[in-house]
């Protein structure tokens, strides 16, 4: 069984965990778990469709370029569901991002590469976003933070982006020295998806038991 | 570079994420943490406040109410009392020698000056014309006089600088104690001491019953009746003192008398 099957199963069984879980807070859902279930069936159905495509050696660069875009609108939704004073300025956050993902594809001229300039301002951005967001509810918290589903939720979101950014950043330069390198140091991106996945678990886990009772406001 | 280096970088790059991940969570617990007992100190500090806002309210309309009730006794007693001594006087004049008259009229002498004297101590301007240890002074001299108990006061250093107010808390609580001392611990002898040197000390000593202070804790506890009060006592005496500034130290045991003891520990909240 090669790393890279491995890697796939893992992924698959820790974003099956966190939808598990997700789909066991009780109805009716806060719009902020609302939009993670979105996000976590996209994200299943894009890994599934990923693995099929790697197996029948396929190129799926499009799919994971529209994907990730899908992504990083779902996450600013959800940091507007939870700040809803935030709205004007995710809206310029996605206008960037949006703009950025544009102009990487205009100068790549195809959707068969990976828009990485376009990934690695959307992940420094989202990075900056969910840090904001973290430190807001760190000085707002009446309730310990490892109580908090969202501090969880929003750490698992920080780990996927702010991991990605300086992967997605360094990997082009890494490539031109030493390439093998570069295809080992692209492993580290499916586990930090598997720890973004384990960390929303704990969050729907939480939410799911406390329900809405707990006020961290 | 080999394999294994670039294996041994890649364990390395993600232990460096691990790492970064780890410091972020503690960081961000460490600053909810502080936060969370700074909000608890944040309203502890406001009950507090709370607190001294009611304390004054109620003195207030308790000095109010005291103040009335020594007017009243100036203005109606102690005129009723003038006017019976009197017409005393002028059943004497009219050559009426029997003694009993000259017994009462010296009765109805020591009425009016006690009038007087409770008018003037339930006035709430109490501390305009006398200071702290004169009143102190007074309340023993009150208790001798009643033939309750002896009471042994010792001043030393300058009067206190004590606000009105914190004047008139410590006072009260002096009265309290004093009282306890006569009704529960049934003492003989009570020594007073006020010191002002270093730092303002009130102690009061007295020769009763004593009582088993963890007992009164347990009752308070168990809310056991009985002690109940004894110990809502103790706690009010505490909770004043802390309102002003004050820490009061309770030292006793069964047999052994009783010692509070007040100091001041800062400067005299506003109460």
């Amino acid at each position: 069984m090669s790393i890279l099957l491995i890697q796939n199963l893992l992924q698959l069984a820790a974003i099956s965990l966190a939808l598990g879980a997700c789909a066991r807070i009780p109805v009716p859902r806060p719009r902020l778990y609302r939009l993670l279930f979105i996000m976590i069936v996209v994200d299943f159905i894009v890994e599934v469709a990923g693995s099929i495509t790697t197996y029948f050696d396929r190129n799926n660069t499009a799919m994971y370029n529209f994907a990730f875009t899908t992504q990083f609108l779902v996450v600013l939704l959800m940091i507007r569901a939870e700040k809803p004073g935030w709205t004007r300025r995710l809206a310029m956050l996605a206008a960037v991002g949006l703009g950025a993902m544009g102009a990487n594809l205009w100068v790549n001229g195809s959707l068969s590469f990976l828009l990485t300039e376009g990934m690695l301002v959307i992940g420094v951005m989202l990075s900056v976003a969910l840090l904001a967001l973290l430190w807001d509810l760190a000085n707002t918290s009446d309730t310990p933070l490892q109580h908090v589903p969202e501090f969880w939720l929003n750490m698992g979101l920080l780990v996927y982006f702010g991991g990605m950014a300086p992967m997605v950043g360094l990997l082009r330069f890494i490539y031109m020295a030493d390439p093998q390198l570069a295809n080992r140091l692209w492993n580290i991106l499916p586990m930090l998806a598997i720890t973004c996945y384990l960390l929303i678990f704990q969050a729907c886990r939480l939410r799911g038991r406390y329900g809405y009772e707990l006020n961290h406001g | 570079m080999d394999d294994v280096t670039r294996f041994t970088f890649v364990v390395v790059i993600g232990t460096l994420f691990l790492l970064v991940l780890v410091g972020v969570m503690g960081f961000l617990m460490v600053v909810n943490t502080s936060r969370r007992a700074r909000h608890r100190a944040e309203l502890a500090e406001a009950d507090r406040r709370r607190s001294q806002e009611v304390m004054h309210a109620e003195r207030e309309a308790q000095q109010q109410t005291l103040q009335e009730i020594g007017r009243d006794l100036h203005d109606n007693l102690g005129q009723l009392l003038t006017v019976a001594h009197m017409g005393l006087d002028a059943v004497q004049g009219n050559g009426n020698s029997d003694p009993r008259i000259a017994q009462v009229m010296n009765t109805l002498e020591v009425s009016i000056d006690e009038v007087r004297r409770l008018g003037r101590s339930l006035n709430s301007d109490m501390w305009v014309d006398r200071s702290f240890s004169e009143a102190l002074s007074a309340e023993g001299e009150r208790i001798e006089r009643a033939g309750l108990a002896t009471v042994h006061l010792l001043v030393e250093g300058e009067a206190p600088s004590l606000s009105p107010d914190a004047k008139t808390i410590l006072f009260r609580v002096f009265q309290e104690v004093l009282n306890n001392a006569l009704k529960h611990a049934a003492a003989s002898v009570i020594d007073v001491a006020l010191r002002n040197g270093s730092g303002f000390t009130l102690t009061i000593t007295d020769n009763g019953k004593g009582f088993d202070p963890a007992a009164v804790d347990l009752a308070r506890a168990t809310r056991r009746p009985s002690v109940l009060n004894h110990g809502n006592g103790l706690v009010n005496i505490r909770r004043r003192c802390e309102l002003i500034g004050f820490t009061a130290e309770l030292s006793t045991s069964p047999g052994k008398g009783c010692t509070w003891r007040f100091s001041q520990h800062s400067a005299p909240h506003a109460a």
